[in-house]
């Protein structure tokens, strides 16, 4: 894909939709896809989408940059993906209190990403871990972040990623071992 | 180095490559050696790979940008975006030093806010309500033709 403009932001922002709607082109397949590895289902990481590109147009005169953009947007994704999470969970513990079949809510939960085996596979690994870990990892492994990147970008220091990052591979290695799957 | 210093690294800064010359060189050394640790690293790397290979999801939906479009262009920045703002950024500000005290503090300065102007409402209000009653209480004495307005006040105070 080719480069963004260096003017696009100046553009967007002054009210260019046309700019802002190339700003979206490029970088929308990294916010859905962080998000979806971070919840699973289609929904909710086109929900998220819909939300961080919202609040990018809200904010585009603070950008300085590009690179700035790219950052805030991880962040952001992020952000928005654990609040999702966390609004699923209560969720759940309200279907659980209410007598609901609590297996239905989590097939429903879990719905999107069991469509490939390789989806179901990855989906089945990052739920072992928790969703802290999962962002470090995420970015880490699929989006290539360095750790220096990473807290930054999660505003946490570089010990805690590493100690993320262990805890996490810890946690996908045992659950390798559980299950005896050839991951 | 020994097994649990070789896998703290190979868990992380080793996988990562972030090591430095003489870590690797360890690393390496005791991999040569140790056969435990060459197959938690075989299993390491299988793990790693099995979520490096995963293909990337399609992308959005169009419906997507289509929402996003409808939402920028039919609302503009307005004045709740701005109090959104910045209420945002003051529970932001607090979280720190506060937590769960955001919230509190966010409340705190909507009273500090919003109870003047509703004290100033209720006080215009009772002005307004005052001044309506002296104007039929000073009508009255106009109509007697002996008014007093200071003691029509004092009526109307009282009658409120
Ligand atoms: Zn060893």
């Amino acid at each position: 894909m080719a480069d963004l403009a260096d003017d696009v932001i100046g553009r967007a922002s002054a009210g260019d939709i046309a700019a802002f709607e190339e700003i979206y082109r490029y970088h929308a397949g990294m916010v859905y896809r962080v998000a979806l590895r971070m919840m699973a289902r289609v929904e909710d990481a086109e929900e998220v989408t819909q939300q961080v590109f919202i609040s990018v147009h809200k904010h585009l005169k603070s950008f300085n940059g590009k690179s700035s953009l790219k950052t805030w947007l991880y962040r952001i994704t992020v952000n928005c993906s654990l609040n999702t999470l966390k609004a699923r969970k209560r969720h759940v513990e309200v279907a659980w209190v209410e007598g609901f079949d609590p297996e239905d809510t989590h097939d429903n939960v879990r719905e999107t990403l069991t469509r490939g085996e390789i989806h179901q596979q990855i989906t089945d690994l990052l739920e072992e871990i928790t969703p802290d870990q999962r962002a470090c990892i995420l970015f880490r492994t699929q989006e290539g972040l360095s750790y220096e990147e990473i807290a930054l970008t999660l505003g946490i220091n570089v010990n805690t990623v590493r100690s993320r990052l262990k805890r996490a591979r810890e946690a996908l290695l045992t659950a390798r071992t559980r299950k005896g799957v050839a991951v | 180095m020994n097994c649990q210093q070789t896998q703290d690294l190979l868990l992380t800064d080793f996988l990562d490559q972030q090591t430095n010359p003489e870590q690797q060189l360890q690393v390496h050394q005791h991999l040569k050696d140790c056969s435990v640790c060459r197959e938690q690293w075989a299993s390491i790397t299988a793990v790693d790979a099995t979520l490096k290979n995963v293909p990337s999801p399609d992308g959005p939906s169009p419906y997507v940008w289509e929402r996003i479009a409808d939402k920028v262009q039919a609302r503009p920045a307005s004045w709740l975006d701005v109090v959104q703002e910045n209420l945002a950024g003051l529970i932001e500000g607090f979280k720190p030093a506060w937590g769960y005290g955001s919230f509190v503090g966010a409340m705190l300065v909507v009273l500090v806010v919003v109870l003047p102007l509703v004290v100033q409402q209720q006080h215009q209000a009772a002005t307004a309500d005052r001044e309506y009653l002296l104007q039929l209480v000073y009508a009255d004495d106009k109509n007697a033709g002996d008014g007093d307005v200071s003691d029509s006040g004092f009526v109307v105070d009282h009658l409120l």
